[in-house]
């Protein structure tokens, strides 16, 4: 009788789960398993996310990825948003930054070299394969059945200055 | 000699044609359907070899042209400048280079007029594909990774000795309004 008791208590809980920072580099989030395909210092899982993710399916309350999609081609990046409907639980928070196109392609006119830099990323390695507006970022994600798609302009406190597209959004 | 470096499915016949990537399918049939069906069926037996831009295996001062048309944008900025320089040493003295690239700069200007509306997208995936390159259907090698403008080009090509640069008409298939090409001499 005991036994069984224990099992319960130990159940997962529907509305809980797991916490996951993909392509973290650098930045360690706390209470979060932060995934990258290389060892950076924020590195706890050395993880190529263009794979299937090894967890189970609906068992991921938070996912968060900055500067992470405009990494990926269109038909990765597709890939990428089902593996996220897949892990999250039901209203499971989704939370994506990334450069804004539209700033990019205006800082072309302003200074040419850096423009190309940043359109084409070529400070950090892989490089970017697409770029997103905040209206292209709504419609991909609400195309894709998320809940609550928001996607606003500004930045992310651990990258002042640069400007960003920060969505969020629910499965 | 001529070279064609990256000729990809656009063999040009008296070129010596070099692609780093075998290209069987797609719109060949549009532009040379003879070298093309030879080249499926292979048993193309003119000029087409094997050949890496960043790495070309003949010998130095050998040919009079050069054509690298859409090769130098599917190289990051510093395997293009290695590029260049490699397509500068199999070049013979007097000898010119031809570089056709999608106009960047252009791109920009467009992309700040095309917006991404709810029902009609298709000149905003234009423009990013200009940017970008393709959805990448045909593999790694079609994707961007560098973009030009004629300025930037012009420097990089003096930066590696090119003398005279001249602004030419690139191949009739790329649009003249969204790229451009420019010839330099050794």
């Amino acid at each position: 009788m005991a036994t069984e008791m224990n099992y319960k208590h130990y159940m997962r809980p529907k509305d809980k789960g797991l916490k996951l920072h993909l392509g973290c580099g650098d930045y360690w989030f706390d209470g979060y398993i932060n995934i990258d395909s290389n060892v950076y210092g924020g590195t706890d899982m050395i993880y190529d996310i263009r794979q299937k993710l090894p967890f189970q399916n609906g068992v991921v309350e938070i996912i968060e990825a900055h500067d992470v999609f405009e990494h990926f081609n269109q038909g990765e990046a597709n890939n990428l948003i089902a593996e996220f409907k897949r892990l999250l639980i039901d209203d499971g928070m989704l939370i994506l930054s990334m450069p804004d196109m539209d700033e990019l392609v205006n800082h072309y006119s302003i200074d040419k070299d850096k423009a190309i830099q940043y359109i084409y990323g070529i400070v950090d390695n892989p490089g970017h394969k697409w770029g997103y507006t905040q209206d292209s970022l709504k419609k991909l994600f609400e195309d894709k059945g998320f809940k609550e798609v928001n996607v606003i302009k500004g930045e992310v406190a651990w990258r002042k200055g640069e400007k960003k597209l920060i969505l969020s959004c629910k499965k | 000699m001529k070279l064609n470096i990256g000729a990809g499915n656009l063999p040009i016949e008296g070129y010596v044609n070099v692609d780093k990537y075998y290209y069987p399918t797609s719109s060949w049939e549009l532009t040379n359907h003879k070298l093309a069906k030879e080249w499926i069926d292979g048993k193309y037996e003119g000029e087409w070899k094997y050949g890496d831009a960043l790495d070309l295996k003949f010998q130095h001062n050998y040919f009079d042209e050069i054509n690298m048309s859409h090769i130098l944008e599917h190289l990051s900025m510093e395997e293009g400048n290695r590029a260049i320089i490699q397509a500068y040493n199999v070049l013979k003295p007097e000898g010119f280079i031809d570089i056709a690239v999608p106009d960047l700069e252009k791109a920009c200007e467009l992309f700040s007029t095309v917006k991404y509306k709810d029902v009609d997208n298709s000149m905003w995936f234009y423009v990013m594909g200009m940017i970008y390159g393709t959805t990448g259907k045909d593999g790694e090698g079609q994707f961007h990774h560098c973009g030009y403008s004629r300025y930037h080009l012009k420097i990089l090509m003096e930066d590696n000795k090119f003398k005279n640069i001249i602004e030419v008409h690139g191949a009739p298939y790329h649009k003249p309004e969204l790229n451009f090409c420019l010839r330099g001499y050794k």
